[in-house]
C-alpha cells in the first residue's frame, strides 16, 4: 500500500518536474519561467524526500526556493526586463536536426539505464533512512568527507572572486 | 676521480655559452679572453690531476667508465651519454686541452683588435667542447656527434672572416669534402648496429675476437671508418680541403688543423685497432693511402710559396706518416707521432701566425726574407719546430720518426722503408727551404713600410711549444738505449689485444741492436744532409723565376683540384641542373606536391566552414558525437 | 581518519592554497601588484622545486582521496611549469593591456589548485571538485579583458559549452557510482567484474567524453579556436598548455589503468579526427592565436595516438609530450604576447594577423629565431624537444600494434609542417610592411630563454627528464 502510494507519488512528481522544465525553457516572460523554474526545484524537493534524504531536500526548498529564487526574481523585477523578442521563429533544419539529436541522446540514454538497473534495485534500506538526517550527514562530511568539503569551500571561494571581478564596475 | 671529470666537457661549452651570449655585452677583449682560456686550462688541471691519479693504478686498471645519465633510449637502441677514461683518451685529452689553452692564449694577442673578437673565442670553446666528446665517448654515436660538432666549428672558423669570398668557399669546401668522409662513419655505424647490436665500442670490440681474419664484414666497416677518417685527416683522396682551409685565423689552422681536428681520424683508427688487426687488407690499404698522400703532399709543399700553405701539406704529410705507422700495426707509435707532431706543428703554425702578424698579413715567402734579426723569438722556436719536424736528433720529431720508419722496416719490408725515407727526406728538405726563405737572406720586402715585431702574449706560448717540441720526444725513446719507452708502456693495455692478433698471424722480427742503430744513423744522416742542402740554396736566394715543367705541376698541385672538377663536380653539375632540376624535380615532384598541397588548402577552406562561431552549432555537433560514442559501447 | 603527518606529501599543495588566500588578503590591504605577483610567483617556484624534491613519495592519503606517485608528480611538475611560465610573462603583459588586477593572480592560483587536486585524485569526487575549479577559473581568466567583446564572447562560449559537457561528465560519474556504488578509483581500476558491465562502461565513456571536450578533441574541439581567439593571450597560453596537460594528467592515467580495450577504437577514431580537423583547418588560418588553437587540436590528436596504445610506453609518450608541449606552445603564445600591440581601443587585438609577421626576421632577428624555434619544435623537426614527443607517443602505437595509426598520424602530422612552415617564410622571406619593433620584458625575456633552453634541452637529451621523475 505504501508502495504504491509512494509510486504515484513519484510519478506525479516526476511529471511535475519535467512539465516544469520544458515550460520554464518555452516561456517568453522571465517572470514565468522563474516561477516554473521554483515549481521544478519544488519536485525535485519532493523526490529527495522519497528517497529519504530529508536534509537535502529542506535544503533545496530552503536556499534554492527561498534564497535563490527570491534573488532571481528582484533581480528581474529590479532591472525591468523585457519578454524575450522573437529572435527567429521560423523553422529551420538546424532546429530539427538539434531536436532530433536530443531525443535520440534522450533515448539512448534513457534506455542504457533503464536495461542496466533494471532489477538491481532493492526497497530502500533502513540504513538509508538513517542517513539522510542531518546529523549523519553532517558527521559524513566532517569526518569522512571532509577534503571534498573543504575543496568545495575553496571553489566556491574562487567563484566569488571571479563573479566580483567580472562584474565590478571599475578597478582603482 | 670521476666526481670533477665531468668539468673538463662542461666548461668549455660554458664558455661557449658565455662568451657567445654575453660576449657583445662584455665588450672587453681580456674578459673574453681569460674567460675563454680558463675554461680550457681548468679542464687541463682536471685532466692532469686524473692523469696522475690514472697512473696509481695497475696498468690493466686503467679504464674507466663514467655513466652520466642515458641519452636516447629507443628500443633495443641504447644511447648513453658516457665517457670512457682510458690511457689513449687521456692523452688526447691532455693534447687537446694542453696545446689548446697555449692557443687560447696566443689568440689574446693575435686577434687584438678583431670586432668578431668574442665570437671566435666562442667558437674555440665549441671546438675543445666537441673534441673532447670525440676523444672522450664511448660510443660511436656520441663520437659522432663531437666528429660532426668539430666539423661545424671547423666551418665556422674557416670562415670566420667571411667578407672575403674566398674564405666562404674554403668553409664550404671543408664542410663538404668532410662530409662525403661523414657518409662513410655512418653506413659504418649502421652494419654495427645492425649486426652487432650495440653502438658501444666496449660492447663493440669484445665481440669481434671470435671473427677469423679479414672477415668481409668486418674489412667493409674498416674501410667505411677510414673513409671518415680520410675526410678529417685530411688523406687522399679528400686532403684537398686542408690547404685551402689556411684561409681561416692562424690560431685556428695551429689548433684546429695542425694539432687536434685533423688527428680525429688516426684516433678513430687506433681506437677501433682490433677491427684493423683483424683485417691487414683494411691495414693495407691504410699503408698504401699513408705512403701516397706523404709523398704527393711532401712533394707540393716544395714548391708552394705560401708560408701557410707549405705548412698545411706538410700537415697533410705529417697525417700520412701517422696513417702509415697505422698501416705497419704500430698505433702506439701513430699516436707517439701525433703528440709531437701537435707539438711542433702547432708551433710553426703560431710563428707563422707571428711573422704574418709582424708583416703586417703578408704570406708570401718571396716577400720576406731575413726577419732572423727583427724576429728573435719567433725565428727560435720555429728553427727548433723545423729541426724537430726533420728528424734531427735529439728533438721530439726525431724519436717519432724514426720509431715509423723502424717499424715500416721490420713491418713491411726495405722497399717501403726507403720510400718511407724518401719521404722524410722531402719533409726536411720544404721545411729548411720555409726557413731559409723566411728568416736569412736579405729583406725582400718595402722596409720602409713594414717593420716586423712580436707580442708577448704570442711569444710565451711559442716557448713553451718549443720546449715541448725539444723535449717532448724522451717519453717515448727506443728500448735498445736502455730507458723504458714510457709512452709505449702507457698505451700498452689499450693495444694489447690488437698487438697479439698481429703477432699471431705475423710473428715478429727480432732485430739486432746494431741494426737498429744503423737505420737511426742513415735515417739521421739523410735528415741533416737533405737540411743543409736545401739551406745551402736557399738562404742566398734572392730572385724567383716561373716555374716550368714538373715545378710547374707541383706548384699547381699536380692539378688534382681541376681534375676533381672535371671529372666529379661539373657533371654532378650538369645531371642536377638539366635532368634533376629541370624536369625531375619542376615537372615530377614539384607537380605532385604542389596537388597535394593544393587539395589540402581546398579542403580547409571547406571545413573551416563548420566552425560558424555559434554556440548553438557547436553543442549540436558534441551531442552529435556523444551519441556516435554511446552507440558505438551499446552495440559493440 | 586523516593523520596530520599526512600533510606532509602535500605541502605544494598547501603552499599554493594559502598563497591564493593571502594574495587575496594582500589585494584587499595594500594596492602594489609588486607584491601579489612575487608571493604568486614564488609559491609556484617553491611548489615547483618541493614536487621535485619528493617526487620519490608513493602513497595514498586523505581518506584514500589523494594518490601520490611519480606519474602524478611528473605531471604536477609540467604543470607547475607552465602556470610558472605564464605567471613571468603575464606581468608585462597585464601592464600593456591595462588589466594588472591582483585578482588575477588569485585566480590563477585556484585554477592551480584544482590542477593539481585534479592530478593527483584518487576518486572522482575529488576530479570533478578539481575539474570545475579549474573550469571556474578559466571561465573568468578569458573575460578577464572586461571592455573587450571579443574576451567577453570567448568567456560567454567557454562557459556555456563547458556547463554543457560538465553535465556528461557528471552524469558519467553518476552511472560509475549507481553500477558500482564507489567512487574511489582503485576500487574501480581493481574490481576486473565491473568492467564487462555496459552501463559503467557508457559512465566511463561519458566521464572520457568530459574531458575530450577540456582537452580540445574532435568533435568536442570546436570551442578551442573562437576562446583562445577571444581570451587574453597570456591566458590562452596558460590554458592551452597547464590546463591542457592537467585534463590530459587525470583522465589519460585513469582510462590506461582501467585498461578496457573496448575504448581503443574509440580514442583511435577520435585522434585520427582531432589530428585532422587540427592540422586541416590550421592551413587555411589568417590569425595566428587560431593557428596556434589548432596546432593545439592537433597536439590533443598525437596524445590520443599515444593513450590508444593502451602499453607501458603510452605512459612514457605522454608525459614527455606534455613537457615539450609546455615549453614549446607557452613559448609560441608568450611571442604572439609580446608582438601584440598595446591597443587602447577596446574592439579587437591588433597585431594577431599573420601579416604582422610579415619580415619579422628584418625588424627584430631575435624575436624571429625564438619563434622559428618553437615552431619547428612544434612542427616535430628534430633535435628539438616535439620531435621526441612525437617520437615516443608513435613509438608506442608502433608497439601495440596499431601501424595504420601511427602512419596516419605521421602523415597528419607531415601536413602540420606546411602551416608552421607558412609562419616561417612570413618571417624570413617576406619585406617588412611596417618598421614597428617590440619590447620584450626581462621576466618576459627569462620565460622564453627558460622555454626555449627546456625545448632544446629535452630535445638533446629526452631521457633526462624520465630520471628526473624516476620514470622508468
Amino acid at each position: 500500500m505504501e508502495w504504491k502510494l509512494e509510486l504515484i507519488l513519484f510519478v506525479l512528481l516526476s511529471v511535475m518536474a519535467v512539465f516544469s522544465a520544458i515550460m520554464m525553457v518555452t516561456r517568453r516572460s522571465p517572470i514565468n519561467s522563474a516561477i516554473f523554474l521554483i515549481i521544478n526545484f519544488f519536485a525535485s524537493a519532493g523526490i529527495y524526500l522519497l528517497l529519504q534524504a530529508q536534509f537535502i531536500a529542506v535544503i533545496q526548498v530552503l536556499v534554492y526556493m527561498g534564497a535563490i529564487m527570491v534573488l532571481v526574481i528582484f533581480v528581474i523585477m529590479l532591472l525591468n526586463l523585457q519578454d524575450e523578442s522573437k529572435l527567429s521563429e521560423q523553422f529551420s533544419y538546424k532546429k530539427l536536426t538539434s531536436l532530433l539529436l536530443s531525443v535520440l541522446l534522450f533515448c539512448l540514454l534513457g534506455f542504457s539505464v533503464f536495461f542496466g538497473f533494471s532489477g538491481k534495485f532493492t526497497s530502500i534500506s533502513g540504513e538509508a533512512e538513517k542517513l539522510g538526517t542531518a546529523e549523519s550527514l553532517g558527521k559524513e562530511l566532517v569526518l569522512a568527507y571532509s577534503v571534498p568539503f573543504e575543496i568545495a569551500g575553496l571553489l566556491l571561494l574562487a567563484a566569488v572572486v571571479g563573479a566580483v571581478v567580472l562584474a565590478k564596475k571599475s578597478f582603482d | 676521480m670521476s666526481d670533477l671529470f665531468y668539468l673538463v666537457t662542461l666548461l668549455p661549452l660554458l664558455g661557449f655559452l658565455v662568451n657567445g651570449l654575453l660576449g657583445k655585452k662584455i665588450n672587453n677583449e681580456k674578459i673574453t679572453g681569460i674567460i675563454g682560456s680558463l675554461m680550457v686550462f681548468i679542464p687541463f688541471l682536471i685532466a692532469s690531476v686524473t692523469f696522475f691519479q690514472l697512473l696509481s693504478f695497475n696498468p690493466e686498471e686503467r679504464s674507466i667508465f663514467v655513466n652520466y645519465f642515458s641519452w636516447i633510449t629507443a628500443g633495443n637502441l641504447e644511447i648513453n651519454y658516457a665517457f670512457l677514461i682510458d690511457p689513449l683518451s687521456m692523452v688526447m685529452v691532455l693534447v687537446i686541452t694542453g696545446i689548446g689553452f697555449l692557443i687560447h692564449v696566443y689568440s689574446i694577442g693575435y686577434m687584438h683588435g678583431d670586432p668578431g673578437f668574442a665570437k671566435f673565442f666562442a667558437y674555440l670553446n665549441l671546438f675543445i667542447f666537441a673534441m673532447l666528446h670525440l676523444v672522450l665517448a664511448d660510443n660511436f654515436l656520441l663520437i659522432f656527434l663531437g666528429w660532426e660538432g668539430v666539423g661545424l666549428c671547423s666551418y665556422l672558423l674557416i670562415g670566420f672572416w667571411y667578407q672575403h669570398k674566398f674564405t666562404g668557399e674554403a668553409a664550404k669546401k671543408a664542410f663538404v669534402m668532410n662530409r662525403i668522409g661523414d657518409v662513410g662513419f655512418m653506413i659504418a655505424m649502421f652494419i654495427i648496429f645492425a649486426n652487432f647490436g650495440t653502438l658501444k665500442i666496449s660492447e663493440f670490440l669484445p665481440q669481434l675476437e671470435g671473427y677469423p681474419l679479414n672477415d668481409g664484414l668486418l674489412i667493409a666497416i674498416g674501410l667505411l671508418f677510414f673513409l671518415g677518417a680520410t675526410g678529417k685527416s685530411a688523406q687522399i683522396p679528400l686532403y684537398t680541403w686542408l690547404p685551402d682551409a689556411m684561409a681561416g685565423p692562424t690560431p685556428v689552422s695551429a689548433l684546429i688543423h695542425a694539432a687536434t681536428m685533423v688527428t680525429a681520424g688516426i684516433y678513430l683508427v687506433a681506437r677501433t685497432s682490433l677491427l684493423y688487426a683483424l683485417t691487414p687488407v683494411t691495414t693495407q690499404t691504410i699503408f698504401i693511402i699513408g705512403i701516397v698522400t706523404s709523398l704527393l703532399a711532401g712533394t707540393i709543399a716544395i714548391k708552394q710559396n705560401d708560408i701557410k700553405k707549405v705548412l698545411a701539406y706538410s700537415t697533410v704529410s705529417q697525417l700520412g706518416f701517422m696513417f702509415i705507422a697505422l698501416g705497419v700495426f704500430a698505433y702506439h707509435v701513430a699516436v707517439f707521432h701525433l703528440v709531437t707532431h701537435a707539438f711542433f706543428k702547432a708551433l710553426m703554425f703560431l710563428g707563422s701566425g707571428s711573422v704574418i702578424h709582424g708583416m703586417k698579413d703578408e704570406q708570401d715567402i718571396r716577400y720576406m726574407g731575413g726577419l732572423k734579426r727583427k724576429m728573435k723569438i719567433t725565428f727560435i722556436t720555429f728553427l727548433i719546430g723545423t729541426l724537430a719536424i726533420s728528424g734531427i736528433p735529439p728533438l721530439s720529431g726525431f724519436w717519432s720518426k724514426d720509431e715509423i720508419l723502424y717499424k715500416v722496416m721490420s713491418n713491411a719490408g726495405t722497399v717501403y722503408y726507403i720510400i718511407v725515407l724518401i719521404s722524410a727526406a722531402i719533409t726536411a728538405f720544404y721545411m729548411f727551404r720555409l726557413v731559409s726563405l723566411t728568416f736569412y737572406g736579405k729583406a725582400r720586402y718595402n722596409e720602409e713600410k713594414i717593420h716586423p715585431h712580436e707580442s708577448s702574449v704570442m711569444t710565451i706560448p711559442l716557448i713553451i711549444l718549443a720546449v715541448l717540441s725539444a723535449i717532448g720526444g724522451f717519453i717515448g725513446m727506443p728500448h735498445f738505449l736502455g730507458v723504458p719507452n714510457v709512452f709505449e708502456e702507457w698505451l700498452a693495455p689499450v693495444f694489447s689485444k690488437s698487438y697479439s692478433v698481429f703477432e699471431s698471424f705475423q710473428p715478429s722480427v727480432e732485430h739486432s741492436v746494431s741494426f737498429e742503430i744503423i737505420l737511426i744513423l742513415i735515417s739521421v744522416i739523410v735528415a741533416s744532409v737533405v737540411s743543409w742542402y736545401a739551406f745551402k740554396k736557399f738562404s742566398k736566394q734572392e730572385t724567383f723565376e716561373e716555374e716550368s715543367g714538373f715545378g710547374k705541376v707541383l706548384e699547381n698541385k699536380y692539378y688534382v683540384d681541376e681534375v676533381y672538377d672535371t671529372v666529379v663536380v661539373e657533371p654532378i653539375k650538369n645531371v642536377s641542373d638539366k635532368f634533376l632540376w629541370n624536369i625531375f624535380d619542376v615537372k615530377i615532384i614539384d607537380g605532385v606536391i604542389n596537388g597535394i598541397a593544393n587539395y589540402f588548402s581546398k579542403l580547409s577552406f571547406d571545413w573551416r566552414k563548420l566552425q560558424t562561431g555559434i554556440v548553438q552549432d557547436y553543442t549540436a555537433i558534441s551531442v552529435a558525437g556523444v551519441i556516435a560514442i554511446i552507440l558505438y559501447l551499446l552495440l559493440k | 581518519m586523516i593523520q596530520l603527518h599526512e600533510l606532509q606529501f602535500i605541502i605544494p599543495l598547501i603552499t599554493i592554497c594559502v598563497a591564493s588566500v593571502l594574495v587575496l588578503i594582500v589585494e584587499v590591504f595594500s594596492r602594489n601588484r609588486e607584491v601579489v605577483f612575487a608571493v604568486t610567483t614564488l609559491s609556484v617556484f617553491v611548489a615547483l622545486i618541493i614536487t621535485i624534491r619528493d617526487i620519490s613519495y608513493s602513497t595514498i592519503i586523505l581518506n584514500n582521496f589523494i594518490n601520490i606517485n611519480n606519474v602524478s608528480s611528473g605531471f604536477n611538475i609540467v604543470v607547475l611549469l607552465s602556470v610558472l611560465l605564464s605567471l613571468l610573462e603575464s606581468r608585462s603583459y597585464l601592464i600593456k593591456k591595462q588589466i594588472n588586477f591582483g585578482e588575477y593572480y588569485a585566480i590563477i592560483l585556484f585554477s592551480l589548485i584544482g590542477m593539481m587536486l585534479m592530478v593527483m585524485a584518487n576518486d572522482l569526487l575529488i576530479v570533478f571538485l578539481g575539474l570545475e575549479m579549474m573550469s571556474i577559473c578559466f571561465y573568468i581568466l578569458a573575460g578577464f579583458m572586461r571592455k573587450r567583446i571579443k574576451s567577453n564572447e570567448s568567456a560567454l562560449k567557454y562557459f556555456l559549452l563547458g556547463a554543457f559537457m560538465t553535465g556528461f561528465l557528471l552524469y558519467g560519474i553518476t552511472l560509475i557510482y549507481g553500477v558500482s556504488g564507489t567512487t574511489n578509483l582503485m576500487v574501480l581500476f581493481s574490481n576486473t567484474l565491473l568492467h564487462q558491465e555496459p552501463l559503467f562502461l557508457i559512465g566511463v565513456g561519458l566521464f572520457l567524453i568530459g574531458f575530450l571536450f577540456k582537452i580540445g578533441a574532435f568533435p568536442f574541439h570546436m570551442w578551442v579556436p573562437d576562446v583562445y581567439d577571444g581570451a587574453p593571450t597570456i591566458v590562452s597560453g596558460f590554458m592551452s598548455t597547464a590546463g591542457k596537460i592537467a585534463a590530459v594528467a587525470t583522465i589519460f592515467p585513469i582510462i590506461l589503468k582501467l585498461n578496457i580495450l573496448d575504448y581503443r577504437i574509440i580514442i583511435s577514431v577520435v585522434s585520427v579526427l582531432t589530428m585532422m580537423f587540427g592540422n586541416i583547418i590550421a592551413l587555411a588560418q589568417t590569425n595566428i592565436k587560431r593557428l596556434l588553437a589548432y596546432s593545439s587540436i592537433a597536439s590533443a590528436g598525437y596524445l590520443l595516438v599515444g593513450l590508444a596504445a593502451f602499453n607501458d610506453m603510452a605512459l612514457r609518450g605522454i608525459l614527455f609530450y606534455t613537457l615539450a608541449y609546455s615549453f614549446m606552445q607557452l613559448g609560441a603564445f608568450i611571442v604572439v604576447g609580446i608582438i601584440e600591440k598595446s591597443s587602447s581601443d577596446n574592439k579587437d587585438f591588433s597585431n594577431i594577423s599573420l601579416d604582422s609577421y610579415k619580415g619579422l626576421a628584418k625588424r627584430n632577428p631575435v624575436l624571429a629565431t625564438i619563434f622559428t624555434l618553437f615552431l619547428f619544435s612544434l612542427a616535430g623537426i628534430p633535435p628539438f624537444a616535439g620531435f621526441w614527443g612525437k617520437y615516443y607517443l608513435f613509438v608506442a602505437a608502433i608497439k601495440a600494434n596499431l601501424i595504420w595509426l601511427s602512419i596516419v598520424a605521421i602523415l597528419l602530422s607531415v601536413i602540420g609542417i606546411y602551416y608552421y612552415l607558412k609562419v616561417i617564410v612570413y618571417m624570413w622571406f617576406t619585406d617588412p610592411e611596417t618598421d614597428e619593433t617590440y619590447i620584450m620584458s626581462p621576466l618576459g625575456t627569462t620565460a622564453i630563454i627558460l622555454s626555449i633552453a627546456g625545448t632544446i634541452f629535452f630535445g638533446l637529451f629526452p631521457e633526462i627528464f624520465f630520471e628526473l621523475i624516476r620514470f622508468y
